[in-house]
């Protein structure tokens, strides 16, 4: 975990490929991914539609408008922590949500997440962050229903 | 005094004593809620009150607040004492904001199976236009980090029926959580609802339901800085019990210590210092019994007027022991003074009495009260003291020894001038401040702190649980019927909202419709065909498997056939708790509430409502009604003190035989009472009921005054004798009453400005006329 960096900011484009039972063919989205240490989340989807997701501390925020409090949902709050903290390199968040089990080496790393919170243990089964020396490129949550959720990361710039 | 008679007398008063006490021991129940004390309900308003908020859902709620130095701690305490007081048989219902069920089990929950049935849906909802605008809205959401939430719902329920259900339920109060509990908009209290199984004013109920709470939480285990804050209409009541009870024991002991101090001062003997309490003891212990034998259940607040009328009855023994002297028997002296005394005493008891032919049971139960304790009072006075006391008991002092000067000549018609001029001009305050004389707000008369109503002021707030102002009630033969006419209204509701005359309502109805629309709205939904087809075009082109949404078309299928949802089945659901404060059922009928919400222009919607159901439908404003009830009460009050006056006139009169003395003590009482509530006025007292209920002590006093001052004495030492008693009782009254003066509670305050200034104005009045009179013979 050391070798990931504690980024204070960064600009990534994104490719999520969302693999779901009640879908025929994969969801791809594309876009663009920002992060500010240490709460401020930023997604940015640019394919097929444009949608911003704005996480800033315990709230989100949908295309500028106040949607919810993540004090309301505690699960989603734990899955947010999981991208935040991993982008931030705070391992203590990370373990106050989810199991945390390491595999591979320094060259090229894979961090297996297990949600400790028994609401989101039932639906979420493992998040899967990888990367290589101190960059992350992917993030893949996978759900107890079989459904599926890929994000690639292409960091543009980081600090 | 013989023996045997001696013995004959301390028996019966023993036997009596006894007697009372085991009566009240038995059979004394104590009831403390205010409400009752108040006249019962007249009107059909007045009932609503009663009836429904008093003993519906509302009066039973309890809000309660958490506070811990960290927001996790909070949370924690919330869920621990949640957890506990469901477990409890005292509780009807405890929330905290916890899902209650299992994600996996919320198929079963009514709001969801009953979705289309519940909601308002637009004619075109099923169509393929507006479905494929849902199903293209829930592919963009699966897209956003909440996907995980909405994938539960989506197969069975495309269009979000169910959230949007699910936000109108909760439109406004919506309250903010933290760890998954309730939380106030601040973070830094957790709150908790909890409803208690018995009715709210039942102090004693709300008594064990507060302890268990406050001893459950204290036992959980914490650190320092955590709180628990409660508050709700059982809190009320049993505060309002407490604070009178404590105010009233803290002041008496003051009062008594007062009294015994003056006793002793004066009369230096410890003798008649007990023997002063006896009569005024046995005087209270009629008093209950006879409240006892007569009601049954005894008003706490009544026996509390009730002890300070007695403020009357201890100038009883103070004259006699004023009158006692080494020359003669106590007896001798005693029998001398007697006949004035008794007088007092028995007109004092008829003026009660008076208050007794009332239908207000509070007023009654007072009248009753003091009635007997005067004269049980009086007459242990006059023959127990001195079978007590033993035949040869003389005192060592004589107050004949004392000279009174009184101011002779010009000065004494000076005092005349002053007592008539000052008379005059308390009517004119009085008249001229006419407008604001009278306190009409129930609020002000609460015996509850203002740190205690701020706090329930709070915690509504915190918990979006504002208290009700405005009310519609719908009567109907039964709960359907009550939802269907509330139904009715709500048309007319919404353009009145949109003219601005009030800012919202609730209903029963706008969580659970009548069954007439329920079943209306299912013939509207599509048959699984024409669903099916319009399903089948919505999803060309998006990338939804086939068949997916196969539990969408069973469950509008379902909704065609189920039955329509009815209060039973709702009446243990949280989600639906507000049909329970909203609509009550009972064999007689069903009533539905509707609350308003910022009422700006009530006399619109009075017009409105009039011209609905053929004007059967009121607005009505609690806090008016409960105004009501209480000018009722005071109006009323004011009538019997008239009455209670009138009688007093005419049984002096009877027994005096002399015009001059019942003139003399007439205008006594007169200006004594408009000097006393002059002054009240300009110290900024509104007059309440309890100011009237304190003018029957000042009456009583001044008959005693009146009656002494103006009886010519057998000899100038006797005469002498009864000055010094006057300005004893003068003082000890007003003593004790002007520490009554002194208390934080609107009742006790009251009552102590009213009689300890109406002594000292008594005491001048009755003096100056009595000599005025006199003299002019």
């Amino acid at each position: 975990m050391q070798a990931l960096s504690k980024l204070e900011q960064a600009e990534a484009s994104f490719r999520e490929e969302k693999t779901l039972a009640m879908l025929s063919e994969p969801m791809v989205l594309e876009g663009k991914l920002f992060y500010a240490a240490p709460d401020r989340l930023e997604k940015r989807v640019l394919k097929p539609y444009l949608k911003t997701y704005r996480i800033a501390g315990n709230e989100l925020t949908l295309d500028g408008e106040r949607a919810l409090s993540l004090n309301n949902y505690p699960a989603v709050g734990a899955v947010v922590a999981a991208f935040r903290a991993t982008l931030g390199g705070d391992l203590s968040i990370l373990e106050h949500h989810y199991r945390i089990a390491l595999e591979g080496d320094e060259r090229s790393w894979k961090l297996i997440l297990k949600p400790r919170m028994q609401r989101l243990a039932e639906v979420v089964e493992r998040i899967a962050v990888a990367g290589e020396v101190d960059r992350i490129h992917s993030i893949v949550t996978y759900e107890t229903n079989g459904d599926q959720s890929a994000m690639y990361l292409d960091f543009l710039t980081e600090r | 005094m013989r023996v045997r008679a001696r013995r004959t007398i301390l028996g019966l008063w023993l036997a009596c004593v006894a007697a009372s006490a085991w009566l009240i021991a038995a059979s004394l129940e104590l009831e403390s809620d205010v409400s009752l004390f108040m006249p019962a309900p007249s009107s059909a308003a007045e009932r609503l009150v009663h009836d429904t908020l008093r003993e519906g859902t509302a009066a039973r709620v309890l809000m309660l607040a958490i506070s811990a130095p960290e927001t996790q701690r909070a949370a924690e305490l919330s869920r621990a004492l949640a957890a506990r007081l469901r477990d409890s048989a005292l509780f009807a219902r405890v929330e905290n904001g916890e899902f209650q069920g299992r994600p996996t089990g919320f198929e079963a929950q009514p709001m969801f199976r009953y979705r289309y049935l519940l909601s308002d849906l637009d004619a075109n909802a099923f169509s393929s236009t507006a479905l494929r605008g849902a199903l293209e809205q829930r592919l963009t959401e699966l897209g956003s980090p909440l996907a995980g939430f909405y994938k539960r719902t989506l197969a069975s329920d495309p269009s979000a029926t169910l959230r949007a259900l699910a936000a109108r339920f909760a439109a406004g109060r919506e309250l903010g959580k933290r760890h998954g509990v309730w939380f106030a908009d601040s973070g830094r209290q957790a709150l908790l609802l909890v409803e208690t199984a018995s009715g709210g004013f039942d102090t004693d109920a709300a008594e064990r339901a507060l302890g268990l709470i406050t001893a459950t939480f204290q036992s959980l285990d914490r650190d320092a800085g955590t709180k628990l804050e409660i508050s709700g209409p059982g809190v009320f009541a049993l505060a309002a019990r407490e604070a009178t009870e404590r105010e009233a024991r803290r002041l008496s002991i003051i009062a008594a210590i007062l009294l015994s101090v003056l006793v002793l001062a004066v009369y230096r003997s410890p003798r008649a210092w007990l023997m002063s309490v006896v009569p005024v003891a046995s005087g209270m212990l009629a008093g209950t019994a006879a409240l006892v034998l007569g009601f049954g259940v005894v008003h706490g607040i009544a026996l509390a007027f009730g002890a300070t009328l007695l403020g009357i009855a201890i100038d009883y023994p103070l004259h006699l022991f004023s009158h006692a002297n080494a020359h003669v028997s106590f007896e001798e002296s005693s029998q001398a003074i007697w006949p004035t005394l008794r007088l007092g005493a028995a007109t004092s008891v008829v003026g009660f009495l008076a208050l007794c032919t009332t239908s207000f049971t509070g007023l009654a139960q007072l009248g009753v009260f003091a009635a007997c304790g005067l004269l049980a009072a009086a007459a242990v006075s006059r023959w127990v003291l001195p079978a007590l006391l033993g035949c040869d008991w003389r005192p060592a002092y004589d107050f004949s020894r004392r000279r009174y000067r009184s101011p002779r000549g010009v000065a004494q018609g000076g005092m005349l001038a002053l007592v008539v001029v000052a008379s005059v001009a308390s009517a004119g305050v009085i008249i001229g401040s006419r407008e604001t004389l009278w306190q009409r707000d129930l609020a002000a008369l609460s015996p509850l702190p203002e740190s205690t109503r701020a706090l329930d002021r709070r915690l509504r707030a915190s918990l979006k649980a504002p208290d009700p102002r405005h009310l519609i009630v719908v009567d109907g033969a039964d709960a359907e019927d009550a939802l269907a006419r509330s139904e009715q209204l709500i048309a007319g509701l919404e353009s009145l909202i949109d003219a601005g005359a009030l800012e919202g309502y609730d209903m029963a109805a706008r969580y659970l419709p009548s069954k007439a629309r329920q079943r209306e709205r299912q013939t509207r939904l599509p048959t699984p065909e024409a669903l099916g087809r319009a399903l089948d075009v919505a999803l060309q082109g998006l990338a939804f498997r086939r068949g997916v949404f196969a539990p969408f078309v069973d469950a509008v299928a379902e909704s065609k056939t189920l039955s329509p949802l009815a209060p039973e089945d709702v009446a243990g659901s949280a989600a639906f708790a507000r049909v329970g404060a909203l609509l009550q059922s009972s064999p007689a009928g069903a009533r539905a509430l509707l609350t308003l919400a910022n009422v700006r222009n009530a006399a619109a919607i009075e017009q409105w409502l009039a011209e609905q159901a053929g004007g059967e439908l009121t607005l009505v404003d609690l806090k008016h009604v409960s105004n009501e009830a209480v000018t009722r009460f005071t109006d009323e009050a004011l009538a019997r003190l008239g009455l209670a006056a009138l009688t007093v006139v005419v049984v002096l009169t009877l027994a005096l035989r002399s015009a001059r003395r019942v003139i003399a003590i007439t205008l006594a009482l007169a200006s004594a009472a408009l000097i006393d509530v002059a002054v009240l006025v300009l110290l900024g007292e509104k007059l309440s009921l309890f100011h009237l209920m304190a003018l029957p002590v000042v009456f009583g006093i001044g008959i005693d005054y009146g009656l002494f001052f103006s009886w010519s004495a057998p000899s100038p030492q006797a005469r002498q004798r009864t000055v010094h008693a006057l300005i004893v009782c003068a003082a000890s009254t007003s003593g004790v009453f002007g520490v009554l003066a002194y208390s934080e509670l609107p009742v006790l305050r009251a009552i102590g400005l009213t009689v300890a200034i109406g002594v000292l104005a008594t005491f001048c009045c009755a003096l100056v006329f009595a000599r005025a009179f006199a003299e002019a013979r």
